[in-house]
């Protein structure tokens, strides 16, 4: 009933979207929800009535759905204990940002980025309640602090983000249960260290520790762990431990009980977590008492301290291993936290994120499909976690397809026999994807039945396997039909010179004629895995965007063309402009590459360039708006590059005026005729050469130009050069240098978010370093220079390189040489530079020359003032900010200049299409410059001529909100449950009643941010709608009027 | 594999009372397109040029068409949600590699969706007799009512060059070869621009994305008056 009221206040979807959620990826985590929290707080204290579930963005959708809260709705008022140990559940959980806890009188809301306080302290773990978003659900006054309060948990503001943005200092990332239980990891694992254990052996116990401590929280419905305190009397009533405990860290006390414990649990569950997998019992003793040779009691003594949490951390805080649920935490976490501690990898958190996998697997092994039994392969395995995640979709697609059946132990340890593999290069790698296997495994079976049922199979060196996968003789690998996969998914390793480091891989290569740029092993993962496919089988793999997408050193040109040409790729994404959420410390960026081994049909592919979105949610979802997303011909990418640039920043218009401009000439292209002659500064570098003849030249060799320069360069603003030392390959000729001159700054600047360059008009040439590149053309040819000059100082250069060079649309500021000179020149014309006095005259003056119409002028401002900015600027750029009212005094109502262009644009793209006669209007509703809905509405009027083309409706936020729920049912409706607001971006259909008469009227919803609302969107989301009516119009539902 | 997700299309309708409206702009928007292409013929009579008729049939069609196109262009307004392509590959029904996709002689394309076409197909008619519109209608019933051309379109046009004969004597060999009604088109009154009506018959894996309606659009461009009267009487001599 608590629910109910909630739903209503916050206009939140229904209790049965919230607890039985249609999509199999919500009703995923709301079983896990229900099964890890819900059925905790019930064992905890008799009499705890609740029920769990999950607010999702669509939770009718088969994708995976990262909850944007868990919602716990208790039956009666509860204990604060009780709370409190709801969030520890759920911030153990950590699939999303936030726990909601409804109790009949009070909603609450609570951060899951920051850790319960260690037990026994005041007020413990209620600090990370954000009271501010408290609700008194008794209150039934609007106007009430209560219900203002609770405005901020508006479903509006859920689905936006914005209630994350706004309070983005309680979702810090550091403090997740991730972060942290890799943190303490690596305090212990540095203390055992300084008593000089070995790392390896270090490894080993610190995955057996996780794996009991497992045991200790896995409870059955009663309430009874795997391992407890009666289950070690036990074991010392049957003689396996020499006193009676009650604890892990009573048994690390003593050094004998725990061998023996460990000996004890290594015969029940088989497996590779312990020593002993030699051939010959002689063998097995032998690795047993090489670890006991190497741990020392000292060392046991440590473990217990930690897992008792006595042991004090850094800053004198307490560990907080006790407050870890290891029953709660995914375990897929488990097993790529382990994986970053065992790479010993000090730069922070550096794995494959755990929805970057789900992501991936949502569109090649969908939650709701019913066929389990399939082969898949990673063939570059790590911590395991596309296995773990794969073992999880397979399970759950056998009770898809076996409903009310449980699976069996027997089933569970065939299905990691015959259906999971995966290799390796490194063998702590492999250990760590056994150990994460079985940890699943464990996960799907009753803990009363581990000790009589469960034996896990050997997985190393069978089913994951130390080994390059380049290695054609190895078993897993033939390609014979009986080990061939169905799908082979994984993150390949990648970066340059990587293939010297296998000599499988080169032979693989060789022998196949495959080669790569920049000596890559990466892509070479995906012709060899599509190599081992079924006939229906898929290839989804992370690979190097520079090798897929953009580098033009001919091998990767020919691997492009080859793999292009070869098979056919289903869906690419860039991942480029999200690359430092998912790889922080990665040094370039990355992409999905998704294939069949058949040869490509001309069928478009799906092209998706994610961006961020600035708040949480980019720790638990990649996030696909419309306009990210392009569908590609493979004939389209074999012969140009420049589509994967263009279309990661945006859409078809600009790809078209891309090509346009490339037809301009470009100083590469003159160069190539004779009219110039140009090269890289001059190289420094090893500094072998002496090169007098720089001495007591002037030289360029700041970062910039000189301050004050535009368009021309003083020479007298240049100092001389003494330094004659140059780099022993450098270019000897200097003709480039000669005037008249045009000297290029290589890189963009962001003080002016342009390129610049100037032209020395002086008598005396100019030497520049390695950053600028110089520019010769003689005296007849020197209005080149200058059509160069005022295109590269303008916002076409910008939208140029921004949108072609591989290399600047996904990292660098500074493009390539060959890039930078590919940059379109305008039709030369004399004095084109007269009476340019500023970079407004630069911008005017080059649209003039390059003869560009009103629509692609927009497309270049609108990418130059909001788009660049936003990818390299952040959360604060001119795009991320709110939609402009201005206030006009005298009619006490709002002009709204963002929004009103983007209508216009709007209607013009439509009557383009329909015809200038078309009756199009627009209605803006405007609530107030203070208003803190998070998004805005228009809407597009067909067949209705209003006296104003665009008119401003002044409402309150209320009535909008009550026209998004009046739209949202009315799209629920025709849309079969699937409402609008889900979806932060929507487009609705409707008629609106004017004077008996109905109106077709498109409405338009989206964040309130201006970079949802230019000129350039409107031509997009017009583009659309224009083709969605003409596709819908041809469907004839009855048979086509004849014409007289 | 598709995404699990519902596109933008599919988010904005399943309501079908909004189909009417909708067919009803479909209709207008091929109009507004359409006199673009006569727009674009009109500035091609203004212009100076001259066709030799004795070249082969493909060349005269390809240089008018090379000559229609540039024009057709200027009549397309900036903002239009579609552009208007010259020899534009039809890659639908594609037969296996190494063979080349079909190609469109004019093709208006969507900025949303560049397998989306619209096409234009044009024959020459050197006169208006049922003998001389065999190519025409080949075209017509072979690659139109085949899917061929337009899949996804439910309307496409023929643009016929006469060279001699009357329009309505080339509409009426046409209708009579191909056994359809021709009916003159509302909004073209001044102009010789007539619409037939076919159904085609969907292949059972396209039917949600293959329109069976199609209307063709026949648009007769009288080319006499550009053949120099040396060549007329040439091509007298020549008959």
């Amino acid at each position: 009933m608590s629910f109910k009221r909630a739903h209503k206040l916050l206009e939140w979807p229904d209790a049965k979207t919230v607890f039985r959620p249609k999509g199999a990826g919500a009703k995923v985590n709301v079983r896990l929800a229900e099964a890890k929290i819900g059925q905790a707080l019930k064992r905890l204290a008799a009499g705890v009535e609740v029920r769990v579930g999950v607010l999702t963005l669509d939770a009718n959708s088969s994708a995976t759905q990262s909850p944007l809260a868990v919602v716990c709705e208790f039956s009666k008022k509860v204990s604060l204990e009780i709370l409190n140990a709801a969030h520890a559940l759920a911030w153990n959980f950590c699939r999303g940002p936030l726990l909601v806890t409804i109790e009949p009188h009070a909603l609450r809301a609570w951060s899951c980025y920051e850790p319960p306080s260690a037990p026994g302290t005041l007020n413990y773990g209620s600090e990370a309640e954000i009271t501010e978003a408290r609700l008194d659900l008794t209150d039934n006054d609007r106007g009430s602090a209560s219900q203002q309060a609770a405005r901020t948990l508006h479903w509006v503001n859920l689905v936006s983000g914005q209630f994350f943005r706004d309070k983005a200092d309680r979702f810090k990332p550091e403090q997740r249960v991730d972060q942290l239980l890799l943190s303490n990891l690596k305090f212990l694992r540095k203390e055992l260290h300084k008593k000089r254990l070995g790392y390896d052996v270090i490894h080993d116990l610190l995955a057996r520790l996780i794996f009991i401590q497992f045991l200790f929280q896995r409870k059955d419905k009663s309430g009874t762990p795997a391992l407890n305190d009666t289950f070690l009397r036990k074991l010392n009533e049957t003689g396996v431990l020499s006193e009676e405990y009650t604890d892990l860290a009573g048994v690390l006390e003593s050094y004998s009980d725990t061998y023996r414990f460990f000996r004890y649990l290594n015969n029940k569950f088989n497996g590779d977590l312990f020593p002993g997998k030699g051939a010959t019992e002689e063998e097995r003793e032998a690795e047993w008492q090489a670890e006991m040779r190497q741990v020392k009691p000292h060392h046991l003594q440590l473990l217990s301290e930690f897992v008792s949490g006595r042991m004090k951390m850094k800053k004198g805080q307490w560990c907080l291993w006790p407050n870890y649920s290891f029953d709660a935490i995914p375990l897929e976490f488990i097993s790529s936290i382990y994986e970053v501690f065992v790479n010993k990898d000090e730069t922070g958190v550096h794995y494959t994120r755990s929805h970057l996998v789900d992501f991936m697997l949502d569109g090649v092994l969908p939650w709701d499909g019913k066929d389990w039994d399939k082969r898949v392969l990673d063939p570059a395995c790590g911590s395991g976690i596309y296995l773990v995640k794969t073992f999880h979709r397979l399970v759950q697609r056998w009770k898809n397809a076996n409903p009310r059946r449980t699976p069996s132990a027997v089933f569970l340890r065939e299905l990691l026999e015959n259906n999971l593999f995966g290799v390796d290069v490194d063998a702590h790698a492999v250990r760590v994807a056994s150990f994460s296997l079985y940890l699943a495994v464990l996960d799907e079976i009753d803990p009363r039945r581990y000790w009589t049922i469960v034996r896990f199979p050997r997985l190393r060196d069978r089913q994951v396997v130390e080994l390059d996968f380049f290695f054609e003789e190895a078993p897993l690998f033939k390609s014979q039909p009986d080990v061939q996969y169905d799908l082979i998914t994984g993150n390949a390793p990648w970066g340059k010179d990587s293939l010297n480091k296998s000599a499988a891989a080169r032979s693989w290569a060789t022998k196949h004629g495959w080669q790569t740029g920049y000596n890559d092993i990466g892509p070479l993962f995906l012709p060899k895995a599509a190599s081992l496919l079924k006939p229906n089988g898929i290839v989804v793999m992370i690979q190097p965007a520079g090798a897929i997408l953009s580098n033009v050193v001919g091998p990767a040109r020919d691997f492009r063309s080859k793999l292009f040409q070869q098979f056919k790729i289903d869906e690419v994404v860039n991942l480029s402009a999200i690359r430092f959420q998912l790889f922080p410390t990665a040094v370039s960026p990355a992409c999905i590459v998704s294939m069949r081994r058949v040869p490509p049909n001309e069928e478009p592919f799906s092209y998706l360039c994610p961006k961020r979105s600035f708040s949480s949610d980019d720790d638990f979802r990649i996030v696909i708006e419309p306009h990210d997303e392009s569908f590609i011909t493979q004939n389209e990418v074999v012969s140009d590059t420049v589509v994967w640039s263009a279309l990661m920043w945006g859409g078809r218009r600009d790809l078209a005026l891309i090509r346009k401009l490339n037809r301009y000439d470009s100083l590469e292209t003159l160069a190539a005729r004779g009219v110039v002659r140009k090269r890289q500064g001059t190289i420094r570098g090893d500094r072998k050469r002496l090169s007098n003849e720089f001495v007591g030249r002037r030289m360029l060799e700041t970062e910039s130009f000189p301050p004050g320069t535009f368009l021309r360069l003083r020479k007298q603003h240049i100092p001389k050069n003494s330094d004659p030392e140059t780099h022993s390959r450098d270019s000897t000729d200097l003709t480039a240098f000669e005037p008249p001159q045009l000297i290029i700054k290589q890189s963009w600047t962001v003080d002016s978010a342009r390129f610049k360059a100037a032209v020395n008009v002086s008598d005396e040439g100019i030497l520049c370093d390695r950053h600028y590149v110089s520019v010769h053309a003689d005296k007849d040819h020197q209005d080149f220079l200058d059509a160069a000059c005022l295109a590269y100082n303008s916002q076409v250069a910008v939208y140029h390189l921004l949108l072609s060079s591989g290399r600047f649309s996904s990292y660098r500021p500074e493009p390539r040489v060959a890039e930078v000179l590919s940059v379109p020149i305008p039709r030369v014309r004399p004095g084109i530079l007269k009476g340019v006095k500023t970079l407004a005259d630069v911008d005017r003056r080059t649209f003039e020359a390059f003869n560009l119409k009103h629509t692609e002028q927009i497309l270049i401002e609108d990418l130059f003032q909001y788009t660049l900015p936003d990818f390299k600027g952040g959360s604060s750029s001119p795009g991320r900010k709110r939609t402009c009212r201005e206030r006009r005094e005298e009619l006490s109502v709002f002009s709204e200049p963002d929004l009103t262009a983007y209508c216009d644009t709007f209607i013009r793209v439509l009557k383009g299409g329909f015809g200038e006669n078309k009756r199009i209007c627009a209605t803006i509703f405007s609530d107030a410059e203070t208003s803190e809905l998070p998004v805005r509405l228009v809407a597009i009027h067909l067949d209705w001529a209003m006296h104003e083309r665009v008119k401003v409706e002044q409402i309150d936020s209320n009535e909008i909100v009550e026209t998004l729920k009046e739209l949202n049912t009315k799209h629920l409706q025709a849309n079969r449950n699937r409402g609008a607001s889900f979806q932060r971006i929507g487009t609705i259909f409707d008629y609106v009643k004017v004077r008996r008469q109905s109106i077709p009227t498109f409405y338009l919803l989206k964040p309130d941010q201006v970079r949802y609302w230019l000129r350039s969107a409107a031509l997009r989301d017009a583009d659309s709608v224009a083709l969605d009516m003409i596709k819908l119009g041809r469907t004839h539902e009855a048979p086509i009027r004849k014409r007289a | 594999m598709p995404r699990p997700r519902l596109t933008l299309g599919e988010l904005r309708y399943r309501k079908k009372p909004t189909l009417a409206t909708l067919r009803r702009w479909s209709t207008e928007f091929s109009t507004h397109m359409l006199a673009s292409v006569w727009e674009g013929f009109d500035q091609l009579t203004r212009d100076v040029f001259t066709v030799d008729p004795h070249e082969a049939q493909d060349d005269i069609e390809r240089s008018i068409t090379e000559l229609l196109e540039p024009r057709i262009q200027r009549y397309i307004p900036d903002h239009a949600p579609y552009y208007l392509q010259h020899a534009s590959a039809e890659r639908e029904k594609r037969s296996k590699a190494p063979a080349q996709p079909r190609m469109y002689d004019l093709a208006f394309v969507f900025w949303e969706d560049e397998t989306f076409k619209w096409p234009l197909e044009a024959k020459v008619l050197k006169s208006d007799t049922r003998a001389a519109v065999s190519r025409y209608v080949g075209c017509l019933r072979e690659k139109l009512l085949t899917f061929k051309y337009s899949p996804f379109s439910s309307e496409a046009a023929m643009l016929g060059y006469l060279f001699s004969g009357k329009p309505a004597t080339a509409f009426s060999s046409i209708a009579q070869e191909v056994r359809c009604e021709m009916t003159a088109h509302p909004d073209f009154n001044t102009r010789n621009h007539m619409t037939s009506e076919h159904v085609r018959k969907v292949p059972t894996n396209k039917r949600d994305s293959y329109p069976a309606e199609l209307r063709c659009h026949h648009l007769m461009m009288v080319i006499e008056q550009f053949i120099p009267k040396v060549s007329q009487q040439k091509a007298k001599e020549h008959k």
